[in-house]
């Protein structure tokens, strides 16, 4: 399949249809719960009532990588999770996007010891950093925001 | 002496080389032989008079200039006697081997494979002595020796587990993991010596949970052999977020360490200041003013509080209440607004200073913590309304899950868990501290043991935080928030301005740091989890020589296969939910 | 004429099947075109929470699980007759609830059996 995937050329039809397609994955991104510590408690606080993240589309909280789109890594990523993490990643279907949420899974915050990599983007590809320790939910917020105006510029029938 | 201690010795006058009393509260301390320990274990786990049924925790330290380069220190706790006794044994570098003590604890399982795990120590008699924290095929050494450094050895430059993007795409249909790596998971192979092969039945599965799932709080694997939907054994495989933080910690000043000890117990990170602090001032021999007592024990049980709304959502959540969890995730929130208006965060808050706390009490937070604690009984009455005596609650945690009284305190669980099986035993009434007892509340304590007295106990404990925050409110007195010992505690900036001895103590506290005397201390407090201790060794310098914190969800993990066998896996998921485990805590 | 009721009736029946599977069908097979498709060895593997996998879950499965499959199966199919029974119930009359009742007891007695064999518990 995916015989269509990027074969045109750009003219106002096709980037057109690009804009649409990419209105509608954003607006509905799927994310898996892949809380590992202190930041996944932001981010179930972010889940509720009050900062509801369902009002821009994800809330649809997957178990499993199979049926999600993005990988929101909230939390210090150690030397023996990271193997997991590599795998949840490649079992994921494209397209895919990964927020690395928090200090710890940016660059290891003050983890500088013998077991915590130093930053979840030595092991996947990372699209947007959240700083903090631990961000805000609405900090969170505003990565999903960017998250989805990266999406926005994706390319799927244009070349 | 203290009595016990000359029992001891007249017991075992070959076993036990000194006894002593040590610092200013009086700790019993006693070096024994390493050959004797599980005879005087036996002894002062069955003598009446002794009667230590529980083990706090195994400690190691390394002392490299030593002949005997390894101690290990066990922290035993009688519950009926109400003192504590720590014992210490020393090994040599060729051999460290000490005799397990699991015949007796059945709690030192995990904690003695965490020893051989970071700091090499090998216990004889062990039923299954693996890593624990590390990944099993770890090589680089053991971590908590001192000639180990603490980014690690080279790791750092490759990672072997990356795949390669052009391989041809064909699933293995096969399984991964070699016969030899299953035996730990598997109850056949209990108590098989290794080269025997474990029978296995054929309808029986080995099954992963975690470290992805949504309802293992946090990165917790659980290997589970299954037959049909019944649990013949589950493992926990621990170690998944071990970040290294009691090596960490001995490059880190006192006041240094204060933020690390936050994102232990992650859901209320105060409780984790609180009881470090503790300790260092325990180590320090300084008292907190009045003030700042009662308002570390106001803000103690507003995070009991959060810490137990958390547990209630979550476990609802889990269940299939999903009311709940939205509505005790509302309250949070209220509380999390007074702690960002008290100290600038919202969960890892960093408030709690050695001698007293941060910053002072508002008006107005007083004014909307009352509001809060007036609206308060009413919504736990609405939970109450949902989930008491809900036929479907009831039906999925009553008799899940059963701890008796006895394993509880030989596994030595503490907390919600230790007094939902009818043991009435609360850090805050036996060692009393802060301003509990000053105040008057009560300790819930169940009686059969399974989930429903837990959630029970949790509950109740909610309304006694409120009560007592409520009678902290009124007695709260005038003064300092913290005490004035400038050579440990910096002085307020203001001074330092001014003052020139004030600007020097300032300049020396953090610059090299704070020198505490040499000498050992344990002290243990009360987390919404359990008895959240730390044991602090000290060698005169500015940060400390061996830190190793005592960790109730840790702990609680050693009785999990224990409390699991025999149910369905849709009560796996309670049982997570009942031990409210914390994953920062447990693997550190 | 008759083909003509038989239009009336059963020409809604299959637009409405046409329409369903032309939805299902279109939908399929326009996300499968624009999706991306860039399988690897590892993205195939079994999925396990992560972990590495123990064993093919094509194992041998307690029995247990057939039984409750074939206890539901039962009823369901049961509870399916009583659907186009309901419908035409003032029609048949007394005549068709006598039946119906006979029906349901017939299967109660299988569904008492079942019980009291101890198919409705777990092990």
């Amino acid at each position: 399949m995916g015989l269509l995937d990027r074969q045109f050329e750009a003219n106002v039809l096709t980037t057109t249809l690009d804009a649409a397609v990419n209105w509608c994955r954003k607006g509905s991104i799927w994310p898996m719960t892949f809380g590992l510590a202190c930041c996944a408690i932001e981010m179930i606080a972010t889940v509720s009532a009050r900062y509801d993240i369902d009002r821009f589309g994800a809330g649809v909280f997957r178990a499993t990588p199979r049926q999600s789109d993005l990988m929101i890594v909230a939390g210090t990523v150690c030397r023996k999770m990271a193997p997991v993490i590599r795998r949840i990643y490649d079992q994921m279907p494209e397209p895919r996007y990964v927020i690395s949420m928090g200090s710890c899974a940016t660059s290891g915050n003050h983890y500088n010891s013998y077991s915590v990599v130093q930053g979840v983007d030595q092991i996947v590809p990372v699209d947007v950093y959240i700083p903090g320790c631990p961000p805000r939910p609405e900090a969170l917020l505003d990565g999903l925001i960017k998250l989805q105006k990266k999406m926005m510029t994706e390319k799927i029938f244009v070349k | 002496m203290h009595p016990l201690l000359t029992k001891l010795k007249e017991r075992f006058p070959d076993g036990v080389l000194a006894v002593r009393e040590e610092g200013p509260y009086k700790d019993l301390v006693a070096q024994v032989r390493a050959s004797a320990m599980p005879a005087i274990a036996r002894f002062l786990h069955d003598d009446p008079e002794t009667a230590f049924d529980m083990l706090t925790d195994i400690c190691s330290v390394d002392y490299p200039e030593d002949e005997d380069r390894f101690e290990v220190v066990y922290l035993l706790k009688s519950l009926s006697h109400n003192h504590r006794l720590r014992l210490k044994a020393r090994l040599p570098e060729e051999d460290p081997t000490i005799p397990s003590v699991t015949s007796v604890w059945q709690g030192a399982s995990f904690l003695e494979r965490e020893v051989y795990d970071l700091m090499g120590v090998k216990f004889a008699g062990h039923p299954d002595l693996r890593r624990i924290l590390l990944p099993e095929d770890y090589e680089e050494g053991y971590p908590l020796r001192k000639d180990f450094p603490t980014e690690g050895r080279g790791w750092r430059s490759s990672f072997p587990f990356l795949p390669r993007l052009d391989e041809p795409a064909m699933a293995n249909p096969e399984g991964e993991v070699p016969e030899e790596q299953q035996r730990p998971f598997l109850k056949e192979a209990e108590g098989m010596p290794p080269g025997d092969k474990p029978v296995r039945r054929q309808e029986e599965l080995l099954l992963n949970m975690g470290p992805q799932h949504p309802a293992t709080h946090g990165v917790l694997r659980v290997v589970l052999e299954l037959e049909g939907e019944r649990i013949v054994k589950a493992t926990p495989d621990l170690g998944y977020l071990h970040r290294g933080v009691e090596k960490l910690c001995e490059g880190l000043t006192y006041q240094q360490i204060i933020p690390h000890t936050d994102r232990l117990d992650y859901v209320c990170s105060m409780t984790n200041n609180y009881a470090y602090v503790r300790a260092v001032e325990k180590l320090l021999n300084i008292t907190v003013p009045p003030r700042g007592e009662y308002i570390r024990t106001i803000v103690a049980e507003m995070q009991r509080i959060v810490g137990h709304l958390f547990w209630l959502g979550t476990q609802a959540l889990d269940i299939g209440a999903m009311t709940v969890f939205f509505w005790t995730f509302r309250e949070r929130e209220v509380l999390l607004d007074l702690f960002e208006k008290l100290c600038g965060a919202r969960l890892t808050l960093n408030y709690f200073r050695i001698g007293g706390v941060d910053a002072d009490f508002t008006p107005d937070l007083v004014q909307r913590l009352t509001g809060f604690l007036d609206t308060f009984p009413d919504h736990l009455r609405e939970y109450d309304e949902l989930l008491l005596t809900n036929r479907i609650w009831m039906s999925r945690t009553k008799n899940v899950a059963v701890l008796s009284a006895q394993d509880a305190v030989n596994f030595g669980a503490t907390g919600p868990v230790l007094r939902g099986s009818g043991v009435a035993y609360d850090v805050r009434k036996a060692e009393p501290y802060g301003a509990y007892d000053k105040v008057e509340w009560e300790v819930p304590v169940g009686k059969h043991g399974d989930t429903y007295d837990r959630y029970w106990v949790r509950m109740e404990e909610m309304r006694q935080s409120a009560r007592i925050i409520r009678q902290c409110l009124a007695q709260l007195p005038e003064g300092p928030i913290i005490a004035d010992v400038p050579q440990v505690i910096p002085p307020p900036k203001a001074q330092v301005m001014r003052d020139m001895e004030s600007l020097i103590h300032h300049f020396i506290i953090f610059t090299q740091g704070f020198k505490p005397p040499k000498g050992e201390t344990y002290c243990g407090s009360e987390a919404p989890k359990g008895e959240l201790g730390f044991f602090i060794v000290s060698d005169g310098g500015p940060k400390p020589y061996r830190l190793k914190i005592r960790s109730p969800s840790f702990v609680h993990m050693g009785a999990f296969d224990h409390m699991a066998r025999g149910y369905l896996i849709a009560d796996i998921v309670t049982i997570f939910g009942t031990y409210d485990i914390v994953m920062g805590e447990c693997d550190r | 004429m008759i083909l003509d009721a038989i239009a009336r009736n059963y020409l809604p029946i299959l637009a409405f099947m046409l329409v369903a599977s032309a939805f299902g069908i279109v939908s399929l097979l326009a996300g499968g075109l624009v999706r991306p498709s860039r399988p690897y060895r590892a993205k195939l593997l079994p999925y396990e929470s992560g972990a590495p996998v123990f064993s093919d879950a094509r194992t041998q499965i307690p029995i247990s699980y057939y039984i409750i499959a074939m206890l539901f199966v039962i009823f369901d199919i049961e509870t399916v007759f009583l659907y186009p029974w309901a419908v035409v119930f003032k029609q048949l009359g007394l005549f068709g609830l006598v039946e119906m009742l006979l029906f349901i007891v017939i299967l109660l007695v299988g569904y008492f059996y079942a019980w009291k064999k101890g198919a409705l518990e777990w092990d």
